[in-house]
């Protein structure tokens, strides 16, 4: 295949997967977005209309409602999604917020052993690249911080990144989301508290350039009953591998 | 090729993060049902695109979760091993690595 072909593939494609674990273009991250979720849930197994799911009315595990039922009252409702008011909505902000800051942290600090304040405040420093006081989403790609991971984070604020307008966080009153990180209250970041949690293919290793690609014999998505096996390209062509999903 | 795999933030897994709406699928056709709507709300239908099956086999021998670039060699073998996503996810250093591929072919 010509380079040309495949670049015909349009970049902006491939580098548009990146959004394959990032908000929809354009969509922002909007407040009260556990609300949606809820209203889907509701939608889809409130038979009996009394506007919550209780567990005979679910189907999808006992395990998953328990983890859902965040109040535990035996319902799934508005609540546990961090809807209405009450402590809920605050805990699910900032549970938001902290996944968010730990993304931006993981890819920023990467190898360190730990982050200090003094660490943090440097960092901000740096992000206020024209030091106005106001960490902007502009500043923030400037010091190399993904887009996405810019969106989400100024999205868990409640400011929406979207086409055009900037938005920005004001210096002194994020400077305290250090302590949302701090779990153990010792005033530093350890690994654990600074990165993101690691799940899904936890403790497996990929493989390194040079070693044999493993072999797979998957389903195409457009047509299960046909399967792709990655050893059928070898002595042929290269393949370009991209793992993601939806969310 | 597109390997699509486990989902990153299903809203009723431990970690949800409600920008897209999505059950975490508890069978092979549930999965392959959201991997289309992500294929055509992405317009990414150009790429050819295959499902892990539910054992996430596939995404652990490639440690893939919850996103990653590979590029393997016509000889089989790995020729670019992207970090693991969402930071270690760069386009343009697949980008290169294919160049730089085929290039060493037309030689």
């Amino acid at each position: 295949m010509q380079i040309s072909e495949i670049l015909g593939l349009s970049w902006g494609l491939l580098a548009g997967l990146g959004l394959l674990t990032s908000p929809l273009p354009g969509q922002g991250f909007q407040r009260n977005s556990g609300e949606r979720a809820y209203r889907l849930l509701q939608k889809k197994y409130d038979k009996d209309g009394d506007g919550k799911v209780s567990r005979k009315e679910y189907p999808r595990g006992r395990e998953t409602f328990a983890r859902l039922d965040r109040n535990g009252d035996g319902f799934l409702t508005l609540e546990d999604f961090g809807g209405g008011r009450g402590r809920n909505r605050e805990a699910m902000r900032k549970r938001l917020r902290r996944m968010a800051l730990q993304s931006a942290l993981g890819s920023y600090f990467k190898k360190a052993r730990s982050i200090d304040h003094k660490a943090w405040i440097r960092f901000l420093k740096e992000w206020d690249v024209n030091g106005d006081g106001r960490l902007e989403d502009l500043e923030a790609m400037e010091i190399g911080l993904a887009p996405r991971t810019v969106r989400m984070l100024m999205g868990s604020f409640g400011l929406r990144s979207a086409g055009g307008s900037p938005s920005s966080l004001d210096l002194s009153s994020f400077a305290q989301s250090y302590f949302l990180l701090d779990a153990d209250g010792d005033k530093i970041l350890s690994r654990a508290e600074f990165l993101p949690p690691n799940r899904g293919s936890a403790g497996s290793r990929a493989p390194r350039k040079g070693e044999k690609a493993p072999d797979f014999n998957l389903p195409r998505v457009h047509d299960a009953k046909s399967l792709v096996r990655l050893s059928s390209f070898a002595g042929k062509k290269p393949v370009a591998l991209i793992f993601g999903s939806y969310t | 090729m597109i390997v699509y795999i486990r989902e990153a933030h299903a809203l009723d897994s431990p970690s949800p993060m409600y920008t897209v709406l999505v059950e975490d699928p508890t069978n092979l056709g549930e999965r392959l049902e959201v991997a289309k709507t992500c294929m055509t709300r992405l317009a990414l239908e150009p790429i050819p695109a295959v499902v892990d099956r539910l054992d996430d086999k596939v995404n652990k021998a490639y440690a893939g979760y919850p996103d990653r670039l590979f590029l393997v060699g016509k000889d089989g073998r790995i020729s670019y091993a992207g970090g693991r996503g969402p930071f270690g996810f760069k386009p343009a250093e697949l980008e290169a690595a294919i160049k730089k591929e085929l290039g060493a072919q037309d030689h």
